[in-house]
């Protein structure tokens, strides 16, 4: 994806704010859906919000992903604590990499389903890692849940794009 | 494109309709997990002490401290030192040696338990220290003491001379209060407090075998599981109480014993005959809302055996297993008692 | 439309992969289910070690405080002790899921015991 010239600057902008909100929205949306999951390490999030970051990445790969994924640590960081922070920005990280190497198979064998569970795989298990570094090896356990929870959020999310993505088509034309 | 598409719609479907099985599959695993840990989801922390001359165990559920051995601990080496009559500044020791002493937690006790000896008329009786003292099953005499010392120590067994006045006890010329089978009843009884109100859900307290038991183990209020040791085998169980809420104390002829002439002497002495209680039974374990109560019911019931046993316990609520020597077991009151197979 | 946007087969295929990895990894503890006796041997109240008594190939002493434990294939028990009464000797040797000794005199204690318990006490 090219940077935007200068006239879509302004459009450009404004639709990061909106993803930015939304991804705080969901992630709160998230926190009311499942407040402390007992089987998951704490801190860890099912990753709804994933659907965003999918959405930024495919209109502007890598930056916008990223984008997204630091504003929702810096938010997970500011409302939930350091340990949390820390989760989020693990698994946004590894789920960013993740997600722009399977936007490159899009249409290519895998839709928006198989590139939502890639991502929220990577997600859930760069938290998976964080808490194993921050409480133990222990954690690793969690494994099989985490990993549930990934195919079921990622092919949600997957399908909420696949239905979306088409009429959104046209802010890319902006 | 078209064209294509018709071709692939047969297909599509089956795509579609094995993505749906996998989630559904994936969903019912979900849900089952999901429960499941649901009722196991609070955190436990067990840690073992010793106090009182025996083992403490301490474990508590939804706490994520570490710390609270120590001060269960503390609180049972109080009591300790109040009732202990190992220690030689006890309130208890001083109380034997001159008649009488201050111990607001032994009177406590005592007048706890004097219900429970005037109830199995005198078959329990905290003043029976001088007749265990000629059996000395703590010690390694393994003798049968003579009859005519048993007599004499018999003389001044008697609770009914004990007197009680606030926190200050007397006792009788050459009597001598034990505490020994009550102890660590009343230890889980002063233990009892502290637990409810540490920040725990829920936790189980063992002092050497005497249990207390209160909360939630998980979010679904799971009852606690008290196994009732088997008493011929070492580590078996005969079975498993189940209880919310609780004190469960058993009396065995297995703890202390020693055997003469093919004959059983065990430290479950009858405070009437001065002689190991011959009740036919091998052990009892009671359940009731108070720990000294418990302790005393399962020694009196087991002096006084089955039959004798119903009345003095129907007067506390009290529910009981029994288990016979030939390792017949039997309830009674409102247990809930599962055999082990 | 530009981007046919259907569920593809590459799709079908990670989630199916993903999902039977995801059974296995759930029904892993069911082929496990005998769960193999730990022991946890503490002393002073302080968890000392704990033993994986199935992986116990060879039988071995093991020195705590004033007693000697003896650690063998599927149990554990104390082998000597240095205390008067010798009462944790008596317990003979421990196997089963909630089986204890101790030695009080010498602070020791030996419990056998697995993730799940299912005893909570032991009245005796």
């Amino acid at each position: 994806m090219p940077l935007p010239n200068e006239k879509t600057k302004v459009n450009f902008v404004a639709l990061f704010g909106i993803l930015g909100a939304l991804a705080l929205v969901l992630s709160l949306f998230e926190g009311f859906l499942f407040p402390e999951l007992p089987f998951l390490p704490a801190g860890a999030k099912v990753g709804l919000s994933n659907i965003v970051t999918m959405f930024a990445a495919s209109l502007s790969g890598l930056p916008g992903a990223l984008y997204i994924t630091a504003l929702k640590a810096l938010f997970a960081f500011i409302t939930r604590g350091a340990v949390a922070g820390t989760m989020s920005l693990c698994g946004g990280l590894l789920s960013a990499f993740a997600l722009c190497a399977a936007l490159r198979f899009r249409n290519k064998g895998l839709s928006f389903v198989g590139i939502g569970v890639i991502c929220a795989v990577f997600h859930n298990a760069g938290q998976l890692l964080c808490s194993c570094v921050l409480s133990g090896a222990a954690m690793l356990g969690y494994g099989k849940y985490l990993l549930l929870f990934a195919i079921v959020s990622g092919s949600l999310t997957g399908v909420v794009l696949n239905a979306v993505m088409p009429r959104l088509d046209i802010l890319k034309k902006n | 494109m078209s064209k294509k598409k018709t071709m692939d719609k047969g297909k599509k479907k089956k795509i579609i309709l094995t993505v749906l099985c996998s989630l559904l599959v994936v969903f019912a695993a979900a849900a089952g997990v999901l429960f499941h840990e649901y009722k196991k989801d609070y955190t436990c922390k067990e840690q073992n002490g010793f106090s009182m001359g025996s083992v403490v165990t301490v474990r508590l559920y939804g706490d994520d401290t570490f710390k609270k051995l120590s001060v269960v601990k503390g609180i049972i080496d109080n009591l300790d030192k109040e009732i202990s009559r190992n220690r030689e500044d006890s309130a208890v020791s001083k109380l034997n040696e001159n008649g009488t002493a201050e111990s607001a937690g032994a009177a406590a006790i005592f007048t706890e338990c004097r219900k429970v000896s005037e109830l199995s008329n005198g078959a329990f009786d905290l003043t029976v220290g001088p007749v265990s003292s000629l059996w000395n099953f703590d010690g390694d005499l393994r003798k049968v003491p003579e009859k005519s010392e048993l007599e004499k120590a018999l003389g001044v067994v008697d609770y009914e001379k004990v007197e009680v006045n606030g926190s200050t006890l007397r006792v009788a010329e050459g009597q001598q209060l034990d505490f020994g089978a009550v102890g660590k009843g009343a230890a889980c009884d002063a233990v009892s407090d502290y637990i409810k109100n540490c920040g725990a859900k829920g936790g189980v307290v063992s002092v050497g075998g005497s249990i207390f038991a209160w909360g939630k183990r998980n979010r679904a209020g799971d009852k606690w599981r008290i196994a009732v040791r088997h008493p011929r085998q070492e580590n078996a169980y005969i079975g498993v109480i189940q209880l919310s809420e609780g004190f469960v104390s058993t009396s065995g002829d297995y703890e202390k014993y020693f055997e003469k002439d093919s004959k059983r002497y065990h430290h479950i002495l009858d405070a009437n005959t001065g002689y190991p209680a011959e009740s036919g039974l091998a052990s009892v374990t009671v359940v009731c809302d108070s720990g000294a109560l418990s302790d005393a019911l399962s020694t009196a019931c087991f002096v006084l055996g089955e039959e004798k046993s119903k009345a003095l316990l129907s007067e506390f609520s009290a529910g009981a297993v029994f288990v016979d020597s030939e390792l017949n077991v039997t309830t009674y009151g409102e247990i809930d008692f599962e055999k082990t197979a | 439309m530009k981007n046919s946007l259907k569920i593809k087969k590459g799709d079908v295929f990670l989630i199916a992969a993903l999902s039977l990895l995801c059974v296995f990894l759930f029904l892993l503890p069911l082929f496990s289910a005998d769960k193999p006796p730990v022991a946890s041997v503490w002393q002073n109240g302080e968890k000392l070690c704990e033993i994986d008594l199935s992986a116990v190939r060879e039988s071995y002493e093991m020195p705590v405080g004033g007693c000697v434990i003896l650690v063998e294939n599927g149990k554990i028990s104390f082998l000597r002790a240095d205390c008067p009464d010798k009462l944790c000797l008596k317990s003979g040797a421990l196997s089963k899921n909630g089986d204890t000794a101790a030695c009080v005199p010498n602070k020791v204690v030996v419990i056998i015991e697995n993730e799940e318990k299912s005893i909570d006490a032991v009245a005796e």
